[in-house]
């Protein structure tokens, strides 16, 4: 071959590899350029939709017809507040009644078992623990009715917390029938109710830790609210993020326990001397509860970290802008 | 493709300053309705005060017979018609609202259950009639089939689990029952608040019931009295609520008449309409609450001459006799109430009739 002719082939060569090469960057800086108006775009939508959502135009939202578990108990009556400093205080006021009942979650069956050692020689009487369940009961759906109303109110409560509790008030109902016998062999007939109130127990300290988190998210909420910066209310979750990650590891303890309590109960009816129907139901129950519960944790626990990771990408493209 | 990419943007931004603007729209308008609120739930609660004034200076003129009788019962009917005119319309959801009951307040919290409007006040009220209509038929069906069953299928010994999942299903029926009754009072509802309580008493009882452990073979027909006298009084119940139905529905089709044929001063007398009916009514109550108290009375002697030992046997029969006894006072009061409103009303028409 002439050496003209390869002079030419390599220069041609040369400028096409150089051609492919300022392609290759420009399509790089256009698709970054592109991604990043995405994102702010992304923000920006989602800021006008918490402005709408969180502010008073909230109460002129259409409101959903209201089905299920609220129409059942209370008719077709409009829970919905008017305004939004109410709704606020539908929440503030759930917050409190939750405190209140988690204390006393752990107080009752504490002192029940507690008098079953010292007073009642290792056997429970009928009537206390009944009483106890019967108060569980009510308050399961005072809970349950509660949390549909602050949904109804545009709250973001996940829909199973709230099965959760309908759960909970079925297996207060089975637990109610569940007629509880005396002496003799009280240790191994009452062995189910034993782990019924350790279980409840547990509930009441997972009940505790989550007020508390709650709590430090409404004041937040509020503060915010107040100071008018409706557009940056979606950014609290920020300031608590610290607090969730202490309260997850104690959560997935719980749940871990309350499965094993399902599984005792089980046990116990497979294997051991109990024959009623209720050991098995609630101890299935109790499974599918914890089951729920892990599942859950971990969903909302994935979408807040996705919701921080992209703050912390749009806070770090400001600062840079 | 940067044009399109413009244009998304510009519409993005448009879309929050839109939403901005929403924002202010909406508590502007949030404020001025609030303001206005205000001034017309003042004037209400001042015309208030004004008519019971006024209703207490006839008295006393009558009393020191400074005012002919006559006159008197003119102008306090006058004042009765503008008071309806108030409570029946649209006025009514301006009155300074009820209290809410302890009960309400703990189970839903310090939610606004008052409806804004008295068409929704009137369609709560037949959702509840409904509501109470499909029931007292269940109240009658159940039961029934349990009797039924235990007579032809299982040989007259009643099986735990059906009767227990009856028994919840009636605690869930009266606690919706008491929810919904506490919801039409703090809607304006006259409901005398012994109704109320005598569901809380049903609740009470349903929840004990659940308690009791039905003992099986053998001798089930002496251990099962109690329980086969329990769904006695609940199909007793159903027969009274299904009665009832029958006349509050009669009640509420003729004030929905009357309101949409705008004669609020005239809803007042509405009773009248369904008087006859009232008279029917009674007996048959009088007759259930007699038997009510039966049932209790039974149950009573049935745990002291058979030493059936449990304690759930004792409260349900004290708590029926209670309920039989509550039933009855209330019934009678309300027939009196009702009588002597019919007697002024007579009285009333009469004389314009005369004038």
């Amino acid at each position: 071959m002439d050496e003209s002719e390869t002079g030419r082939v390599e220069g041609e060569v040369k400028r096409v590899v150089e051609q492919a090469k300022e392609l290759q960057d420009s399509t790089a800086a256009f698709i970054a350029k592109t991604s990043g108006e995405e994102q702010s775009l992304d923000e920006e939508l989602l800021r006008a939709r918490f402005i709408i959502t969180d502010g008073e135009a909230s109460s002129f939202l259409p409101s959903k017809a209201q089905v299920g578990f609220l129409r059942m108990f209370l008719g077709p009556i409009d829970v919905r507040a008017s305004k939004k400093d109410i709704q606020l205080k539908v929440k503030e006021e759930y917050n409190s009644y939750r405190d209140k009942t988690a204390l006393l979650f752990l107080v009752f069956p504490s002192t029940l078992l507690m008098l079953r050692s010292w007073f009642w020689n290792g056997c429970l009487p009928s009537f206390p623990v009944q009483l106890y369940q019967a108060w569980l009961l009510f308050l399961y759906t005072g809970l349950a009715l509660r949390e549909n109303i602050l949904r109804a109110n545009g709250s973001d409560i996940r829909p199973w917390w709230i099965y959760h509790h309908y759960c909970a008030m079925v297996m207060a109902l089975v637990s109610l029938t569940w007629d509880i016998k005396g002496q003799p062999n009280c240790a191994q007939k009452q062995r189910g109710v034993q782990l019924f109130l350790q279980w409840a127990i547990m509930q009441g300290v997972a009940m505790l830790l989550q007020n508390r988190y709650q709590r430090q998210r409404l004041y937040t909420r509020i503060a915010l609210g107040k100071a008018k910066r409706m557009d940056v209310v979606w950014g609290e979750t920020a300031g608590v993020d610290g607090q969730l990650w202490l309260l997850c590891p104690v959560l997935f303890i719980m749940q871990g326990f309350e499965a094993y309590v399902g599984m005792l109960l089980l046990k116990t009816a497979i294997v051991g001397v109990v024959s009623e129907w209720q050991v098995m139901f609630c101890g299935m129950l109790l499974v599918l509860m914890a089951v729920g519960n892990f599942v859950n944790t971990v969903q909302t626990l994935m979408t807040k970290s996705r919701f921080k990771a992209k703050m912390k990408k749009s806070k770090s493209k400001q600062e840079l802008n | 493709m940067d044009e399109s990419a413009k244009k998304l943007e510009d519409q993005v931004r448009l879309a929050v300053y839109q939403a901005r603007e929403l924002q202010e729209a909406a508590s502007s308008l949030i404020a001025k309705f609030s303001i206005e609120e205000q001034s017309i739930r003042q004037r209400v609660s001042s015309l208030d005060s004004t008519l019971h004034r006024l209703r207490s200076s006839i008295d006393s003129h009558l009393r020191q017979k400074l005012l002919h009788p006559q006159l008197s019962s003119k102008l306090e009917e006058e004042l009765q018609r503008a008071r309806c005119t108030m409570v029946d319309g649209d006025t009514s959801s301006f009155f300074p609202s009820r209290p809410q009951g302890r009960f309400l307040k703990m189970l839903i919290g310090p939610v606004n259950v008052r409806a804004t409007r008295k068409d929704l006040q009137l369609k709560f009220k037949e959702e509840y009639n409904n509501y109470r209509d499909k029931t007292a038929l269940l109240f009658l069906v159940f039961p029934a089939i349990l009797l039924i069953l235990r007579s032809w299928m299982w040989k007259g010994c009643m099986p735990n689990f059906p009767v227990q999942l009856y028994q919840a299903w009636l605690l869930f029926l009266y606690t919706g029952l008491a929810l919904r009754e506490n919801i039409l009072q703090v809607n304006g509802s006259d409901i005398c608040s012994w109704w109320i309580h005598h569901h809380y008493c049903a609740m009470v009882m349903t929840l004990v019931s659940l308690t009791w452990e039905i003992k099986g073979e053998p001798n089930c027909v002496k251990k099962q009295r109690c329980v086969q006298l329990f769904l006695q009084w609940a199909m007793m119940q159903g027969v009274a609520m299904l009665l009832q139905n029958r006349y509050q529905r009669q009640r509420l089709y003729t004030r929905i008449a009357l309101g949409k044929a705008k004669r609020m001063d005239v809803v007042w007398g509405e009773t009248a309409g369904v008087a006859g009916q009232l008279l029917l009514l009674c007996p048959i109550l009088f007759i259930l609450q007699g038997c009510e108290a039966y049932v209790g009375i039974s149950l009573l002697r049935t745990a002291f001459t058979m030493e059936i030992s449990e304690w759930q046997v004792i409260f349900f029969g004290v708590l029926l006799v209670f309920m039989a006894v509550g039933n009855f006072v209330y019934t009678v009061k309300t027939l009196l109430i009702k009588s002597r409103f019919k007697a002024k009303m007579k009285r009333a028409k009469s004389k314009a009739e005369m004038d």
